[in-house]
């Protein structure tokens, strides 16, 4: 059953045409990666598919919603686009407890397990300013993950990480599929593509070019 | 549904920064209109209570006004496409309460804004005093620097919310240009216009962002007529319609941050 679907979705800014008439259907427990050059237009279509951009044409579906007419977002997304976007003067447990008070559906348990599984510790005093850039790309997957959604969005999840780091996303993007989660990656690391997807797309100008059969 | 962070506490290196800029500006207008100056009262009309119309021309009145106002800016002007670039994508992929969202930044900025005026105007009376100048009047004194306090907070508030919104559309650095141009461009014809003649002020006084120049809309006697009155009860007009502005900004805000694309 497809978890996703993009319904000939176009957007414009200015006069760049960012996506370009997208086709796309996404099966739920499934990894697919999106592949191509940088402002091949990933991170827009990542954009499009959270409900962060309103498309100039063509409907998004995600479970069965049309985003921007049943709502304004999915309702269960874990999402990474582009750098860490948390608050410097607070720890990395405090920035998951605020945002996590905004659904409101997971404990300070839960949070300090997230953390945890990222390789990090819920206790470390230090404010987020202090922490180092591989920290941080690791408190950005525990906030994508510590929901635990149904749709996990990771743009570039392995930048900053060091050989240990990617890793242990590997390990926890394997970990969300056997959840039953549906994991989009956006990756130049062409090893991930290989290793993780199930389904790989290319991108190129805003454009899906082309699709894998399945690899696994 | 739980609250929506917005991630704000005090900031205690702002607020010093705040106070370092507030005894700048207060020195600067101390060492200029000590001289003229019979009571505090006169010093703090003279600093940041009106705009002489009489010297209008030169601009540097209008000038020497609006420096607190790009101090404001210089510290809030780009908070909320700041804030948004850089949290938008965790909140908003959680909760569709954007406005919300916005109300929160509006009142962190009006805080803010609030606080630095009452730094300048507490700095100015404070060195004024230190300097040798007694009131000629407490109740005097206590009027004439609330009314200057809300007049410039309000217009402090009203000038940075537009910057902020404006910045939802434009860059940060185009809308404050547009909006700092236009309170220079808009106060010097205001000062130049009553200084032909007061009966313009009728008029002049829905312009915006001239409202908050307390000494074109009240009417008090500190001793030395340095307050001219163009309207008797102009302070409270201008503080309904500065109100009512920062109201309508934030209408404007809150329709434009539901529509927003988050890149």
């Amino acid at each position: 059953m497809s978890i996703i679907q993009l319904i000939n979705v176009s957007k414009n800014i200015g006069k760049s045409v960012v996506l370009n008439h997208i086709n796309l259907e996404l099966d739920e427990g499934r990894v697919y990666a999106f592949y191509g050059s940088n402002g091949s237009g990933k991170s827009m279509l990542f954009r499009a598919i959270s409900g962060l951009i309103k498309p100039s044409t063509g409907e998004i579906i995600v479970q069965g919603k049309t985003l921007h007419k049943d709502c304004s977002f999915p309702e269960s997304i874990g999402v990474i686009i582009e750098s860490p976007g948390f608050w410097d003067s607070y720890t990395g447990f405090d920035n998951l407890k605020m945002l996590a008070s905004i659904k409101n559906k997971i404990t300070a348990e839960d949070i300090c397990k997230a953390i945890n599984r990222v390789g990090l510790n819920p206790n470390d005093p230090r404010k987020f300013k202090k922490y180092s850039l591989g920290m941080k790309q690791r408190l950005a997957i525990a906030q994508a993950v510590m929901e635990k959604p149904d749709i996990l969005i990771l743009d570039e999840p392995t930048n900053a990480l060091d050989e240990d780091g990617i890793d242990l996303v590997r390990q926890i993007i394997r970990e969300e599929k056997a959840r039953g989660g549906t994991v989009l990656i956006a990756s130049h690391n062409k090893e991930d593509v290989e290793l993780l997807a199930d389904h790989k797309f290319r991108m190129k100008n805003g454009q899906l070019l082309n699709e894998s059969e399945d690899a696994k | 549904m739980g609250l929506i962070p917005v991630g704000i506490k005090w900031d205690i290196s702002l607020l010093l920064k705040l106070l370092g800029w507030s005894l700048l500006l207060a020195l600067l207008s101390v060492l200029r209109f000590y001289p003229s100056s019979a009571s505090l009262e006169d010093l703090m009309i003279s600093a940041y209570g009106t705009i002489d119309v009489y010297a209008v021309q030169t601009v540097i009145p209008v000038f020497m006004w609006i420096l607190p106002f790009l101090v404001s800016n210089f510290n809030f002007g780009e908070h909320i496409a700041k804030q948004l670039d850089r949290h938008a994508v965790y909140l908003f992929t959680r909760t569709a309460r954007r406005k919300s969202w916005l109300v929160k930044q509006a009142m962190y900025l009006s805080h803010y804004v609030i606080v630095f005026q009452l730094l300048l105007q507490g700095s100015t009376v404070l060195l004024g005093y230190i300097s040798g100048l007694k009131a000629a009047s407490l109740f005097t004194l206590w009027e004439v620097t609330i009314g200057i306090t809300a007049l410039l907070s309000l217009s402090g508030i009203l000038l940075v919310l537009t910057i902020n919104f404006l910045s939802l559309s434009l860059s940060a650095v185009v809308s404050s240009v547009l909006v700092l141009s236009y309170q220079l461009i808009a106060l010097f014809t205001a000062g130049s216009l009553l200084r032909v003649s007061t009966a313009y002020y009728t008029q002049l006084k829905w312009m915006p962002l001239t409202q908050g120049v307390y000494g074109w809309q009240a009417s008090i006697f500190t001793g030395t007529e340095k307050v001219k009155s163009y309207l008797g009860d102009g302070v409270r007009f201008a503080g309904c319609y500065m109100i009512v502005a920062i109201i309508v900004v934030l209408l404007i805000g809150l329709r434009k941050i539901n529509r927003l694309d988050i890149y």
